[in-house]
């Protein structure tokens, strides 16, 4: 039963392979440094499928907000660089586009909301200037129609008496409410796809439950996908399908989400989930990973993880493992790691 | 401390009222000054303040008060188009320099090749090209004041241009100049404001120097500049001819300058803190 059942979900995987909504493909992108060019993302592949939410946790300096920001075309100018890779959205290459096709994109087909709703909010003007200027950006529509789809969506968002608050300043609302603010502004243009950055870190805990309830409500409305970066493992564990994990700019462990918590198999994967703090058993003592992320400019030779893994063996030294497909426990679509434990087994092309 | 506070305060407050009589002084000009300030009166010549005359008569008999009146309109309209010119054209290319990088090596190099010049040296050597007459003095000394502008204003928009509303805007597709316009410049308005009151304060002076100095306004235009270097060899025989115009500068300076202290302090609350932490 469950053989035929992981056979129909892994032909669908594959099947979805071509549609999905955003394929990124070998991305690199390069930074100028005082020690030389880095590469702060480094042969990073995902895909996100049609109404799927993916997890991408990484510590701070991951590259996982790098990742997001090639995505949108908005890294730093005039350094930040992709080198390499393709990124496609339906289909439709993203590298090398021309600003103004970008811009054209940004908000309407692909939104992004940040980490801190304090800040993400100009000011000067009212919350309600904001999303109209946001819908006015892409749509040759009056003031009065972008001022009504505006309540609407400040409505959607859960915001109480919309039209009183449409014209509220930023800094009279509390953190979470302005929070659903912004991503009122994201998600009025109905983009297919939200880039969420630590969209909750800045929140109270009760607030951040909210926010990620409103979230997922929305995702199932509006038929978008989510890519969900943060380093917070519970919020991943919570609501995301897939979950990636990057470490030192390179992806080293993808799975479902069930399954990465259930199996992790990179050792980074399982230090990061041995380093949170569980209901059962609180008189163990929390274990942290020894040693530091390596910097970027002066990285092993092999796996990045090597110098801090207590599984290091001497080819982990060497030569960098390439994704090998993990062994199965039990849930569905592919689970791939980079760690040469798995050699054995066949490797994912 | 807490006095000194207060009798800013109070000092200021005055500084706001005497930039208020002065704009009723220029507007009501006509009204207030009984004889036109061209007339000449050689009969009533270099007469004292006092009887007929409220401020006297200078060496050509016109009236020192009519004079002074309506040099207050002279004085208001220069200081204002400096301003003008200077913030408009200052938050334009201070804005373009810090947000487009490509434009910020050539825009601010230019900037600071200017500043190395002596301002009124460089105001002096645009009117000798340009010419005398108010609009040709407002653009020499606009030019002086335009550099700091540039300054400051480049300086807050490189602040203002990492804000995450500003990647809020960009991310949710809005365009370049738009960001600029709509999200950088009214983020900074209170300082350009702040910035403003001093240079009005200023420029007041510089076109008072090139008056002086025989290279502003024309002549015949009442000025208090002109009042100044019209007035000179009289010095002794008719200190009044320098005194009224002389202390409506000072005034005018001061009370622009206080105003200005005061805007900054309600306006820019970090540098408030920053004032009364010392």
């Amino acid at each position: 039963m469950r053989d035929t059942e992981e056979r129909n979900t892994e032909r669908n995987t594959e099947r979805n392979k071509e549609q999905a909504l955003v394929a990124i493909e070998g991305l690199r992108v390069s930074f100028p440094s005082l020690r030389g060019k880095i590469w702060p993302v480094d042969d990073v592949s995902l895909r996100i499928l049609p109404g799927e939410t993916l997890g991408l946790v990484g510590e701070s300096g991951s590259g996982k907000s790098m990742t997001s920001l090639a995505l949108m075309g908005l890294l730093p100018r005039p350094h930040g660089k992709i080198e390499a890779g393709s990124i496609k959205f339906r289909g439709r290459e993203l590298v090398g586009l021309g600003d103004a096709e970008m811009r054209g994109m940004r908000g309407k087909d692909i939104s992004m909301i940040f980490q801190d709703p304090m800040t993400s909010l100009n000011p000067v003007y009212t919350v309600g200037d904001q999303i109209i200027e946001a819908v006015r950006a892409h749509e040759r529509i009056t003031r009065a129609e972008a001022r009504r789809k505006a309540v609407e969506m400040l409505d959607r968002v859960g915001i109480p008496s919309p039209e009183k608050r449409v014209d509220a300043w930023p800094h009279l609302l509390s953190g979470g409410m302005r929070q659903r603010v912004v991503i009122a502004m994201a998600l009025v243009l109905r983009p297919t796809l939200l880039i969420a950055d630590e969209p909750t870190t800045a929140l109270d805990v009760t607030i951040q439950a909210q926010i990620l309830c409103l979230m997922e409500d929305l995702k199932r409305d509006f038929g978008m996908s989510v890519l969900l970066i943060t380093h917070n493992m519970g919020l991943v564990a919570e609501n995301a399908d897939r979950t990636a994990v990057m470490y030192a700019g390179r992806i080293l462990e993808e799975a479902p989400t069930k399954e990465l918590f259930g199996a992790p198999s990179h050792p980074y994967t399982r230090g990061l989930l041995d380093s949170i703090p569980r209901m059962r058993g609180m008189d163990r003592e929390l274990k942290a990973i020894p040693g530091m992320v390596p910097a970027l400019h002066d990285l092993p030779p092999g796996c990045r993880f090597a110098n801090r893994c207590s599984f290091c063996e001497a080819r982990c030294r060497i030569e960098e493992p390439p994704f090998f497909s993990a062994p199965r426990q039990g849930a569905s679509g592919v689970h791939s790691v980079r760690c040469w434990q798995f050699c054995e087994e066949r490797t994912v092309n | 401390m807490r006095f000194g506070f207060f009798l800013r305060r109070k000092v200021a407050l005055a500084g706001f009222f005497f930039i208020a009589l002065l704009l009723v002084v220029a507007v009501a000009a006509p009204f207030l000054a009984r004889i036109p300030p061209q007339t000449l009166n050689p009969v009533d010549k270099l007469q004292p303040p006092g009887g007929a005359y409220l401020f006297g008569t200078d060496n050509f008999g016109r009236d020192v008060f009519s004079r002074v009146v309506y040099g207050a309109r002279t004085s208001l309209t220069g200081g204002a188009g400096v301003v003008l010119f200077s913030t408009v054209l200052g938050v334009l290319i201070g804005a373009v320099a810090g947000y487009f990088r490509r434009t910020e090596a050539w825009l601010m190099r230019l900037v600071d090749v200017m500043m190395a010049f002596p301002p009124l040296l460089l105001a002096l050597v645009l009117v000798s090209i340009l010419g005398r007459g108010m609009v040709n003095v407002i653009v020499a000394v606009g030019v002086t004041y335009l550099t700091r502008t540039v300054r400051v204003v480049y300086a807050l928009t490189l602040r203002i241009r990492e804000e995450p509303y500003i990647e809020a805007a960009i991310a949710s597709g809005v365009r370049p100049f738009d960001v600029v316009a709509r999200h950088v410049i009214p983020n900074m308005l209170s300082p350009i404001i702040v910035q403003a009151t001093f240079t009005f304060a200023f420029s007041l002076l510089d076109l008072a120097a090139l008056d002086f100095l025989g290279l502003g306004i024309p002549p015949a235009v009442p000025s208090w500049g002109n009042m100044l270097s019209e007035g000179r060899m009289y010095l002794t025989r008719a200190p009044w001819l320098l005194i009224f115009p002389g202390a409506s500068i000072v005034m005018t300076v001061l009370s622009f300058n206080l105003a200005g202290d005061v805007l900054r302090d309600r306006l820019d609350p970090q540098l408030r803190r920053k004032v009364e932490g010392v």
